[in-house]
């Protein structure tokens, strides 16, 4: 996968996710079981603005600082024992990751959901020199498993597909013989990646915070996928978006408190792991090494233009959630790795317009985006930015949009043509509905347009009135 | 690229020529560290239980002189027919081993072992038993820090686990864990602390929450009340 998954023209992404009434409805559910149990969550905290305001504050000064932080962490996590590499881009992250199992002849990965190394396209990469990468989060186990297809959310990858889609994979792929039921098909799927971990020669992983002051690699997970692929293979690899830094174990504490809060409405997430260097020489299990590959793939960019603040994103979901657009659309109305308001502000800045400069079209500016985030992500006004910057100073919008404000702007800008054109403007009721215009009046009324202006009514009104 | 060009061009985007330390106090300290603190330590302690039970741990209360008894009762409810202990001073000083074996196979997780033996103990053993270093009210969380008597794989392979929770090691939150974390044994950060809240679980089948995907099904902590 990379940044893009699906190459689908916007309006027929759109259509075909419209007309998937089961996963509109799985969607919808979600959202509202999981914002409710995040307001409770929420409401237990006390002053939620509090806890919002000091996570902002700690993303918003790593990233004011990420150079001292990033050199920070590299230091200390090289003194505890971990080897580190630099990527510029997803090539060199996937040249580096190549050549390291290459020279440990390895044949089989096991990863725990990561969504870094879906961005530079991992799997695929490793496959091609023969190494066999097994997903082990199980809705995106499900879902390598169903001709890979492609996660609609960040958190809860597979909530488009019903549990009957899951059995048919399960028993053509695997040879499952046994019910629907969640429970029956999550006991066989243990089964089955029990034996992968206890046989892969490398674990990989993505990081979800990494703290300068210790050099230490913090994982949260729900299944325990992420536990056993930093136990059982003897070489780790960990994949960390540069931009995924703490300062401190207390700053930890506060992004730890509200990211499960936010994800799943969860106090805590069944685990964290807190990794620091491979295991000390009296210990039997753990990996006998760590590779760190930190990732800038367009991120350095990004830090350095207007739209710095989208980076301090911690990856919750919450914004997803929240959004009246992504309930009907899910993650595949967008096409993109990162959907919702987040993919939004996110994807233009790591995949450029010419590639998203429709996505920040799925936003109707509402806002409900910005209340929720946990770390104030002013969303919808990066949103706004991307939209103002292809229109005004790219002019990406096609002749169609720039010929219609062009007249727009000379009918406003002209009392005499304002006159005329308002005057005659009832004569569009006559118009055929064509074009542009039928997509507006497919699915809503365009109002008929009277023959009398209200300024013209009003005149004679007022006149009536007065004598 | 290599280190020092990574970090040159992360401060140019910043519009800098060389990273600089920056001042940083954390926010919050404050109202973090007020959270439950009124509690005394039965209070935190009832805390803790009701957090623990929400999030489906069965819990036991017991003394220290009850204990090896409350594991033996708490490895029957669970049904387990064999049990991976950690090596840990509590259980030597008790001898959990050796009362525990008049009821089941008993295996240590000794640093004796070779890592292969010590992994296929793990996966045939029908509990897994560790001391928790910390816990936390707040959420109904343990804590614990892998080290030469406690593998990783004894708490994350069997199918149940069962953590022995002093309850002087019961905190109000994450603030007051993590800072003692960070103050640990001369300031050596264990090679992986695990919080863990309860069994593994998933909801990624059309959002129906099922407990056991990788990890252990069942989870049972027992709190001493007088260590």
């Amino acid at each position: 996968m990379s940044l893009q998954t699906s190459r689908l023209p916007l309006k027929k992404r759109i259509r075909r996710a419209l007309s998937d009434d089961f996963m509109r409805a799985s969607i919808a559910a979600a959202q509202d079981l999981i914002n409710r149990k995040r307001q409770d969550r929420f409401a237990e905290l006390g002053d939620i603005d509090s806890w919002r305001e000091a996570a902002a504050e700690i993303r918003a000064h790593t990233l004011d600082h990420l150079d001292f932080y990033l050199d920070r962490f590299v230091t200390q996590a090289e003194a505890s024992g971990c080897r580190v590499y630099f990527a510029d881009d997803a090539a060199e992250a996937n040249r580096i990751a190549a050549e390291l199992l290459g020279s440990k002849k390895a044949r089989k990965a096991v990863k725990s959901k990561s969504m870094v190394t879906e961005e530079i396209g991992l799997n695929e990469a490793l496959q091609e020199i023969g190494v066999e990468v097994i997903e082990t989060d199980l809705g995106e186990y499900l879902l390598q498993i169903d001709d890979a297809d492609k996660p609609s959310h960040i958190v809860i990858p597979a909530l488009h597909k019903d549990r009957e889609r899951f059995r048919r994979v399960l028993a053509e792929k695997k040879g499952y013989s046994g019910d629907a039921a969640p429970e029956n098909m999550t006991r066989f799927v243990r089964g089955i990646l029990r034996q992968e971990f206890l046989t892969a020669d490398v674990g990989i992983t993505g990081c979800n915070f990494a703290v300068a002051e210790t050099g230490t690699l913090v994982l949260v997970t729900n299944e325990g996928n992420g536990r056993f692929v930093t136990t059982l293979p003897k070489t780790q690899l960990v994949f960390l978006g540069m931009e995924r830094l703490v300062p401190t174990l207390s700053d930890l504490d506060v992004l730890l408190t509200l990211l499960p809060r936010s994800a799943v409405g969860s106090r805590a997430s069944v685990y964290t792991t807190l990794l620091t260097g491979p295991r000390r020489a009296n210990e039997l299990d753990g990996p006998d090494e760590i590779h760190i590959i930190i990732v800038d793939n367009g991120r350095s960019e990004v830090l350095g233009s207007p739209f710095r603040d989208v980076l301090r994103c911690i990856r919750c979901g919450t914004c997803m959630l929240e959004c009246p657009a992504y309930r009907h659309i899910s993650g595949h109305g967008y096409g993109a790795l990162y959907p919702g308001p987040l993919g939004a502000a996110l994807m233009p800045t790591l995949g450029g317009y010419p590639v998203f400069k429709e996505i920040v079209k799925i936003c109707s500016l509402c806002g409900a985006c910005d209340e929720v985030c946990p770390v104030k992500i002013p969303l919808h006004k990066l949103i706004f930015e991307h939209r103002r910057r292809i229109a005004e100073e790219l002019g990406l919008n096609g002749r169609l949009e720039d010929g219609v404000f062009a007249g727009a702007a000379m009918v406003l800008g002209s009392p005499f043509i304002y006159r005329a054109t308002t005057k005659a403007a009832f004569l569009a009721n006559l118009a055929p509905r064509i074009g542009p215009v039928r997509s507006w009046t497919k699915s809503r009324c365009l109002m008929k347009i009277p023959t009398r202006r209200f300024r013209d009514w009003y005149k004679a009104h007022r006149a009536k009135e007065g004598s | 690229m290599d280190r020092n060009e990574f970090i040159r061009r992360t401060s140019s985007a910043l519009g800098r020529e060389r990273a600089q330390p920056p001042a940083w106090t954390t926010p919050g300290i404050e109202f973090r560290q007020r959270i439950m603190a009124d509690r005394n330590r039965e209070e935190m302690t009832q805390a803790f239980v009701a957090s623990s039970r929400a999030v489906s741990v069965t819990v036991i209360e017991t003394m220290r002189e009850r204990l090896n008894a409350s594991l033996a009762e708490a490895i029957g409810g669970i049904g387990a027919g064999s049990c991976l202990l950690a090596d840990q001073p509590l259980f030597r000083e008790l001898n959990t081993a050796g009362y525990l074996r008049a009821y089941l196979p008993v295996e240590l997780w000794e640093e004796s072992l070779t890592r292969q033996g010590a992994i296929v103990h793990a996966e045939k053993a029908g509990v897994g038993i560790a001391v928790a270093d910390l816990a936390v009210a707040e959420s109904g969380t343990v804590v614990v820090y892998s080290r030469s008597g406690v593998g990783r794989s004894v708490t994350l392979l069997p199918p149940a686990t069962i953590y022995v929770v002093p309850q002087s090691v019961i905190r109000p939150r994450l603030t007051q864990v993590l800072e003692e974390i960070k103050h640990s044994e001369n300031n050596e950060m264990s090679s992986s602390i695990n919080f863990v809240t309860g069994p593994s679980a998933t909801s990624d089948i059309e959002l129906v929450r099922v407990e056991g995907v990788h990890g252990p099904m069942q989870v049972v902590y027992i709190i001493v009340k007088d260590i």
